[in-house]
């Protein structure tokens, strides 16, 4: 019995402010002639009843068939094919939450409001199309932020019209605000510009050999902007095989070819040579992995050799011929900086070329081996030097190998990745250096 | 593997091959392997020990280990009898013996242990601690994989 009577109470309120406001627009109709200077078109969804500014609605029809895409938001219906323009249709309720099950279609299908914002057609589903009032803009109420369902920043206000509240949709800052239009309602100019980007990055996998993933992705990001700004490239950028080397050569780290200068050799001494000393003092044990042709690996062997004279380095790479030609390197005397002592590492094998003495040559182990198979080796180490490796493999055979590494280090030991790559791992503390990105194990 | 190590075995193979078997041995590109390596039939296993541990692996099909041993006899063997197996340990023991002498020359000290060999249709070889080196090789008599895994023992 309460309950009836609650309601009636409410019914009367309701009726009584229905009543006050109605005779508040008769009022002021006897003041004045009024000037309207807006429309909307109003619809209803649910028992809820909206309105939209006429000037940005393209036109209205039904329609029963939209072409679903797959994987689309929830709230995108489909696209549909409005003489020759594809347009993507939006249901509105399912935008903005809205509590309203259509399991009936129409017949002759649903509502459709048209509408045009930034030169843009978007199509709305809304559950009926009601009928196109004339408003006065003055009489928009503000929105209140207790209207709930529907954010407060998508409503221009709240209109009383004939009795009836219509909640004022601003469509602009709904499907204007390319943020959110970007991300979520259409493919624009920036989905645009990553697809370009993922088109960019395939060529020059596919040329190179090489993986691009999330652990080398950012630098690739950069070197395509300034591929795009060089060439002055607009559309789909098509790449030659030269260009693909030449972006891949602008990847790897600095000296990836050739000895390390003075500054890398004092930066690294200076970085590693404390984190070292914590671990082992009188012993270095040391792995770089991917020594290519033997410049990474001598350079590392010489710094090491200066912090500690007991070094045990090994060094591997999946490349047969490289790793052949790394162990008992040639080189020219104009490849070796000062801080390698030519005289004292070197011999002369004639003319202008110079070898690694064979005794420090010895030293090292250089082993045919592939990275992806670390998890074999039962060696453990204090320093781990693996620049670039990102590129040569799968993003999950990289998370792995990064893994293996962990697995590898001793307490605190040292990871030194390429200069462009990003350890994504838990394991690891990068520790700040400019010339190397030195990670350090947990 | 250290790269030091590649070669003699190559090249023993090779040359052991060249002078029992058939003048004609053309070598595949090396690859690396872990783990589980089907067997093709018939596997002859020399073991290494001293400052490494490790082995040394031909694998061959039944076929072409039958052919190989018919021309080292120089007389058609149709079953693999105690001769063929014979035959084919002691291939094994040649090339392996022939790389350890090469890798003597060059200071590294080695020993083997007796081969061994098996015979069985879906083989397979299982040792997920250790990365080997497989070569294929591309004789007349069919085709042969040697399988080298080698782990320093030093070096802990």
């Amino acid at each position: 019995m309460s309950e009836i009577k609650n309601m009636d109470f409410k019914y009367l309120m309701q009726n009584q402010q229905n009543i006050n406001s109605s005779l508040s627009i008769q009022e002021q109709e006897k003041k004045q002639v009024i000037e309207y200077d807006s429309k909307i078109v109003s619809f209803r969804i649910g028992n809820q009843y909206y309105g939209i500014d006429i000037m940005m609605v393209k036109e209205i029809l039904c329609e029963k068939r939209f072409t679903p895409i797959p994987n689309a938001l929830e709230f995108v219906r489909g696209v549909f094919n409005l003489r020759g323009e594809i347009i993507p249709i939006i249901d509105l309720a399912k935008l903005f939450h809205l509590n309203v099950n259509y399991d009936t279609i129409p017949e002759e299908g649903e509502s459709v409001i048209i509408l045009k914002v930034e030169n843009l057609l978007i199509g709305v589903i809304v559950e009926e199309i009601m009928q196109v009032f004339p408003i006065q803009k003055e009489k928009i109420q503000p929105p209140s932020s207790l209207l709930g369902s529907i954010n407060e920043e998508y409503i221009s206000g709240i209109i009383d019209i004939e009795k009836r509240l219509y909640v004022i949709l601003d469509t602009e800052a709904i499907f204007g605000d390319k943020e959110k239009a970007k991300k979520e309602i259409l493919p624009q100019e920036s989905d645009l510009a990553e697809e370009f980007f993922t088109y960019f990055t395939n060529q020059v996998e596919e040329f190179a050999g090489i993986h691009i993933h999330n652990a080398n992705k950012g630098k690739f990001r950069e070197l395509y902007s300034s591929y795009v700004r060089e060439n002055n490239i607009k559309d789909m950028p098509k790449l030659t095989k030269d260009d693909a080397g030449q972006i891949l050569k602008n990847f790897y780290s600095v000296n990836t070819d050739s000895f390390w200068n003075q500054k890398q050799a004092d930066s690294f001494t200076n970085v590693v040579t404390p984190l070292l000393n914590k671990i082992d003092n009188k012993k270095i044990k040391g792995m770089n992995v991917g020594c290519g042709n033997g410049y990474e690996t001598f350079s590392l062997y010489f710094i090491l050799r200066n912090i500690c004279p007991d070094v045990q380095l090994i060094a591997t790479d999946n490349n047969l011929g490289a790793i052949s030609n790394a162990s008992g390197i040639e080189v020219i005397d104009k490849e070796i900086p000062a801080w390698l002592e030519i005289n004292k590492n070197f011999i002369k094998t004639g003319g202008n070329q110079y070898k690694i003495k064979k005794d420090i040559n010895d030293q090292i182990y250089f082993e045919f081996h592939d990275a992806k198979n670390l998890s074999t080796d039962e060696r453990k180490f204090h320093i781990i030097v693996a620049r670039d490796l990102s590129l040569f493999m799968k993003e999950s055979e990289y998370n792995q190998f990064l893994k293996d590494v962990a697995e590898h280090l001793v307490p605190n030991g040292i990871l030194i990745v390429g200069d462009s790559e990003v350890v994504s791992s838990e394991s690891f503390i990068r520790i700040d250096e400019q010339d190397f990105s030195v990670f350090i194990k947990k | 593997m250290r790269v030091e190590y590649i070669n003699p075995f190559v090249e023993s193979a090779m040359s052991v091959l060249k002078s029992t078997v058939s003048e004609n041995v053309k070598r595949g590109t090396p690859k690396l392997s872990t783990s589980i390596n089907n067997i093709q039939g018939v596997a002859i296993i020399v073991g290494l020990a001293g400052q490494v541990s490790g082995r040394v692996v031909l694998d061959m099909s039944e076929e072409t280990a039958l052919n190989v041993a018919s021309s080292m006899n120089g007389e058609r063997l149709d079953s693999l009898d105690e001769l063929v197996s014979a035959t084919l340990t002691e291939l094994g023991n040649m090339i392996t013996g022939n790389a350890i002498t090469k890798l003597h020359e060059l200071g590294f000290k080695f020993d083997l242990t007796p081969p061994a060999l098996f015979v069985g249709d879906n083989l397979r070889l299982t040792d997920n601690k250790i990365e080997a080196l497989v070569v294929p090789l591309e004789l007349e008599e069919g085709n042969l994989c040697i399988n080298v895994a080698i782990k320093e023992n030093i070096y802990k």
